[in-house]
């Protein structure tokens, strides 16, 4: 879990004064986070490691320039946004390299192998027909997931994956309570039906 | 506080992922958590609802072991680039002149051949002035005033390999410089330069004595300041690959460099050694990573 907010402010303080320690905790605070939000934007673990790269050097050059007007958490989720959107744009100004999926295809994340795999393990001694069941269902939620819009994907991983409260959503996405309610609502409802559909839950 | 005392499942729908997500007060939350028992429709969409959560949870991916280190190192690096301005842009020609005038009794009609291809924008085509030719660059202790001697000279190809006739205050002691200029050691295109032991990107000779490629050399041409601990330093960087680096305390060092634009790496090489930088070029910023620990610029 995260810190509270002081804490991770005193920390973009001393990153700003030039602390690599302190930016380093800052990096293992978020890490996860903004690589969950680039990997759903950019569907692929090359690009999602560089996009992650590329945000933590951005906050650690404008670390200065944080002045406590959002929460940390809202900063470093914008920059994530804003990263992985300039690399859509960069890879839709190159037509050969589309990654687009279409709903009946199969699925969505692909590496250079295809399918991206990474799974956490579920344990020491975990029988290998549950586990392989279990990898099965991963990727089947995954594959679900990534057929939703970017918006809802978004809001799914702040919440489902990242935990993240109605206000923090709010706050990181710029959005009024009222609209992350509803676009929470649609983005499950949407995600539960294709699931059924499919007889995963 | 009692509001209503039971609560419709129509209700329980628009409010269900807020209960699931913890979001509603206590009360509220107790009057779904009632329905809920009692409502096995509602039992059913709050059970469904969780699944997606759970299940959306589970996609989790935990970031690759690399990226911590990858951030680390790549913002160490940033710190310690150097970051070289450029001042004024010289020609290409002036470059040559100088030169010229170190390199006495070296070929000098070919030299002067050289300089007579040169247009008035010295700095649009480069100097190759020699046709084929690498241009090698020694730099040597001077005894006394603690300033690198430098020699400049040319393999040519047609076999004029002048090492005798340098500049006349070249130090007798360190010399051992062996460049060959048989013509079966300059690969096509790429030519070895012995004291650097790398290949040097010798312009394409062609018929008006512009080179093909050089583009990067003629890009990092120009006189360069770099603000360090008691002065400036200055880095005047030839298109032909020479260079001339004055450090704060007014110590010359002279040599030749290599610069890939590619692998974005340039290396100086010096009486000590070389030293690489990882480099990126906009107009007017140079900026030189240190591929390892310290090196000519501090």
């Amino acid at each position: 879990m995260l810190p509270d907010n002081e804490t991770l402010v005193a920390l973009m303080k001393r990153a700003a004064a030039g602390s690599e320690a302190a930016f380093s905790d800052i990096v293992r605070y978020f890490e996860k986070t903004v690589y969950n939000l680039s990997m759903q934007a950019v569907r692929n673990r090359e690009d999602a490691l560089d996009v992650s790269q590329e945000v933590f050097l951005k906050l650690w050059r404008t670390a200065g320039s944080y002045r406590g007007e959002c929460s940390v958490n809202s900063w470093i989720i914008r920059i994530t946004r804003n990263t992985s959107l300039d690399l859509l744009r960069r890879r839709s100004a190159r037509p050969t390299e589309s990654l687009t999926l279409r709903a009946d295809d199969g699925c969505g994340e692909r590496g250079e192998e295809g399918a991206e795999r990474e799974i956490p393990s579920g344990g020491v001694e975990e029988d290998p027909v549950a586990s392989y069941e279990r990898r099965e269902r991963i990727e089947a939620v995954r594959c679900a997931i990534s057929e939703l819009g970017e918006e809802h994907r978004e809001i799914i991983v702040l919440r489902d994956i990242e935990g993240m409260s109605y206000a923090e959503i709010g706050e990181a996405l710029g959005l009024e309570a009222g609209t992350v309610k509803s676009r929470l609502y649609r983005a499950r409802n949407t995600l539960k039906e294709i699931l059924q559909k499919r007889n995963i839950i | 506080m009692e509001s209503e005392s039971k609560i419709s499942c129509e209700r329980i729908g628009s409010i269900i992922i807020e209960y699931i997500d913890g979001e509603l007060d206590s009360d509220a939350a107790a009057l779904v958590a009632r329905h809920i028992c009692e409502c096995a429709d509602c039992r059913k969409l709050y059970n469904d609802m969780k699944a997606v959560c759970r299940a959306a949870g589970d996609c989790a991916y935990d970031p690759p072991e690399a990226l911590r280190p990858g951030v680390m190192c790549a913002l160490r690096r940033e710190r310690s680039a150097f970051r070289l301005i450029k001042i004024k842009k010289i020609s290409a020609f002036a470059g040559v002149a100088a030169a010229a005038v170190v390199c006495l009794g070296i070929g000098m009609t070919a030299l002067l051949t050289g300089l007579e291809k040169f247009g008035a924008d010295g700095d649009k085509s480069a100097p190759p002035l020699l046709e084929g030719s690498c241009r090698l660059a020694e730099a040597m202790d001077n005894n006394s005033s603690g300033l690198m001697n430098f020699r400049r000279h040319y393999s040519m190809s047609d076999g004029m390999a002048e090492k005798e006739n340098y500049d006349a205050d070249r130090n007798e002691s360190g010399d051992g410089l062996k460049f060959t200029t048989d013509p079966d050691a300059i690969n096509g295109g790429e030519e070895t330069c012995p004291s650097c032991t790398v290949g040097h990107e010798a312009p394409a000779a062609s018929p008006d004595g512009t080179a093909a490629t050089a583009s990067i050399y003629s890009r990092l041409a120009g006189d360069w300041t770099l603000p360090a601990e008691n002065g400036m330093i200055h880095l005047t960087l030839r298109q032909d690959g020479g260079y001339s680096l004055t450090d704060s305390y007014g110590i010359v060092t002279e040599g030749c460099y290599n610069a890939s634009e590619e692998a974005m790496v340039f290396i100086f090489y010096h009486p000590n050694g070389e030293d690489g930088y990882y480099f990126t070029l906009t107009d007017d910023n140079l900026i030189m990573t240190p591929i390892s620990g310290a090196g000519l610029l501090r």
